[in-house]
């Protein structure tokens, strides 16, 4: 087959660890130098290791897996960031990479000037960048501040124009990386429509990572799995996502779980050591139906005397962050000394959302919300809540929440004799 | 069906020397980065690039009275304010080119990490901006050594290849220190000490004849020295030529320091900017 846009063998990327020294990094670098010299004898990490897959021009891969599997550093490899320590990738076709928005901005520059000095450094020739600059002006909407420093602009407004420069290279393969995860819902939706026309119309090759599930079913049509490094499902986009959702750990062990991501964002006077999500009988899953029983238990451990205990709970749309609801519980309103353990169960009877992913936050915090304890979130990989239906009417699918409702419908008997008798009244 | 399209292979090898090919697609980023460069630096100042032809100035401002005027440094019997000019034009060039060279991969990092091009491009940029600061300063040595009726005539069109020169070592060396800075960043630190004990081992503020005559080939080993003399002798009517061995010294060095820097660079970028 002549139309391979990417052939990877047996790539491997291993990172060394623990050379925090400077003597350390002296001796590797004078042992990078000797040729064919395997580096060793050092702790390694191995964060991909003989992963092998081919692409054909023009699909769209989704390529998904838990924090830490190795979806970034896959991403890296191919696009030249790094190098990889052993196997190799052949590509065919200008690559363009877009692994964070906003790439080579720079603060002081104006819009203009980080237009063409992005465009630059992602590839396009300035000319090129010329032709497309009022269409990317218009796609960002920033036409009013082209030329004020972009540190000056909004959050919003700065990626919108990243993407925007981005999104309009046109090179023949496209790696994305989670970058839609910015942006409001609108601006989302628009990138995601530009990536999938760059993909349905223009035949080029997307690489797409993302914890967004319901954009991979969109947008991809193959997926590729990696847990720890290797690859472990390469095929349709349904038996990825089952896939993947089925290496989920059923229940989260907190203990040692990202300690020092914790610690920066919360006290640790008391912490989480272990959270389980279940269904109605007990067993622990991260994938829920739609309307059936949704359960979580949180064991927490109380390090420091504290006052009193409150507990947070929050659901959000993976996809775009937006939180559709919250609440709020009183555990103690008593003082709670070192080394009590607890639990906290939450059970929603009929859980309301219709298929999508959820992303959870739940914190331990004083009742008078000033000090939080601990929190846990996806940021310390907490996975996604997958919410399934088995149910198949096509309104059904239209939106996000099913509402308990009554519906009633009657025939109404004697319709017409009814009104010519109104109309009767009003002549009279 | 794919014929045409450039194929990128990626390996585990490291490479003997950098993607040429690859770098040349990418030429217009190395000017688009330099001109970044030069913006930034003068951004929210008031004179902007004044202040470009005014560092040499002041530097030749100082020279000429401490050295001239107090010491009465020997001048190649040249007028010493435009002696010590022409000097700190070139050398100036020179000193921001490889200061800059040397600490632009790892003050890159957040670029480098993020998405690939030739990193070759990044110290190279740093080397053109000096092309671009250097500009007006030149212009205005020019005007100065007219105005001192010491306009070389047809020489000067040889100052461009002394200018190249310096830019070129600069390069070289930049290429070396910047891969080496990525990793250990003492390299920025001692950068400006060598580089002011440089100062001190190359004509650029007495001249080449008050070293003594035993301790002058020592002194011509430095490539520096028929650099600066070469510029000055091109600029200024009546400076002394450089001699014939320091330049093709100098052009050894310079091809010399650039095939290793260019090794150096290609084995351990890779190595580099995981660790910047």
């Amino acid at each position: 087959m002549s139309d391979l846009a990417i052939e990877a063998t047996g790539l491997g990327k291993r990172y060394v660890l623990g050379e925090n020294t400077s003597r350390d990094r002296f001796r590797l670098a004078l042992r990078s130098l000797l040729p064919n010299r395997p580096l060793g004898g050092e702790k390694a990490l191995w964060a991909l290791r003989d992963v092998s897959f081919s692409v054909t021009q023009g699909e769209a891969i989704g390529i998904i897996g838990r924090n830490g599997a190795g979806k970034s550093t896959l991403l890296k490899l191919l696009s030249r960031i790094t190098q990889p320590t052993e196997g190799r990738a052949q590509l065919r076709g200008r690559v363009g990479t877009l692994l964070e928005v906003g790439t080579g901005f720079h603060p002081e520059l104006t819009g203009r000037d980080n237009i063409f000095l992005s465009g630059a450094i992602l590839g396009m020739p300035r000319a090129e960048v010329a032709r497309k600059f009022d269409e990317i002006v218009a796609f960002a909407e920033i036409e009013k501040f082209v030329d004020t420093p972009v540190k000056r602009y909004s959050s919003g407004m700065y990626v919108r124009l990243a993407f925007a420069v981005a999104s309009f290279l046109e090179p023949e393969i496209l790696i994305v990386d989670e970058v839609l995860a910015v942006g409001d819902v609108a601006f989302q939706r628009k990138s995601l429509a530009r990536l999938n026309d760059a993909s349905r119309g223009h035949g080029r090759t997307v690489l797409f990572v993302s914890h967004n599930l319901q954009a991979i079913r969109t947008f991809c049509r193959r997926t590729i799995v990696l847990e720890q490094g290797r690859l472990i499902f390469d095929g349709s986009v349904e038996d990825g996502i089952e896939h993947y959702l089925r290496a989920l750990p059923k229940e989260m062990k907190l203990r040692n779980v990202a300690e020092k991501n914790r610690a920066n964002r919360s006290s640790g006077a008391a912490k989480f050591v272990s959270l389980k999500s279940m269904d109605r009988d007990g067993t622990g899953t991260w994938r829920h139906q739609h309307g059936e029983v949704v359960r979580f238990q949180f064991d927490y451990e109380v390090r420091e005397p504290i006052r009193d205990l409150g507990f947070h709970f929050q659901v959000r749309m993976a996809s775009t962050d937006e939180i559709i609801t919250a609440l709020y519980e009183v555990v103690s309103e008593m003082p709670l000394t070192a080394g009590r353990k607890g639990r906290v169960e939450l059970s929603f009877p009929r859980f309301p959302m219709r298929p999508v992913e959820l992303a959870i936050r739940a914190d331990l915090m004083s009742l008078d919300y000033r000090t939080v304890y601990d929190t846990v979130d996806d940021n310390v990989a907490m996975p996604f809540l997958v919410i399934g239906s088995n149910n198949y009417d096509r309104y059904f699918r239209i939106g996000l929440i099913s509402f308990d409702y009554e519906f009633k419908a009657t025939e109404v008997v004697g319709v017409d004799a009814s009104r010519d008798r109104a109309r009767d009244e009003v002549t009279k | 069906m794919s014929a045409g399209l450039p194929t990128t292979l990626i390996s585990s090898k490291p490479r003997l020397m950098p993607d040429f090919a690859d770098a040349w697609r990418h030429r217009a980023l190395a000017t688009t980065l330099a001109w970044r460069n030069i913006k930034i630096r003068y951004r929210q100042t008031i004179l902007g690039s004044l202040w470009i032809v005014l560092q040499p100035l002041l530097l030749t401002g100082v020279l000429t009275v401490v050295l001239g005027i107090f010491l009465s440094v020997p001048s190649s019997g040249l007028p010493y304010a435009v002696f010590a000019f022409s000097g700190t034009t070139i050398w100036s060039a020179f000193q921001r080119a490889l200061s800059d060279a040397a600490i632009s991969l790892a003050s890159s990092g957040n670029i480098v990490q993020k998405v690939y091009f030739p990193r070759m491009l990044i110290p190279a940029a740093a080397v053109i901006a000096t092309v671009m600061d250097l500009m007006p300063v030149y212009a205005l040595l020019i005007v100065v050594v007219a105005a001192f009726g010491l306009f070389p005539g047809w020489v000067i069109l040889a100052s461009p290849f002394f200018v190249l020169l310096a830019l070129l070592m600069a390069f070289a060396i930049g290429l070396w220190m910047t891969v080496l800075d990525a990793v250990f960043r003492d390299i920025r630190l001692v950068t400006p000490s060598i580089l002011q004990l440089l100062l001190y081992l190359t004509p650029v503020m007495y001249s080449q004849s008050v070293v003594p005559a035993r301790w002058q080939a020592l002194y011509g080993a430095n490539p520096l020295v028929a650099v600066i003399t070469g510029f000055r002798w091109s600029v200024v009517a009546g400076a002394p030529p450089p001699d014939l061995i320091g330049i093709v010294w100098a052009c050894v060095f310079v091809a010399l320091a650039t095939i290793s820097g260019l090794m150096l660079f290609a084995r351990l970028e890779s190595f580099a900017i995981d660790r910047i």
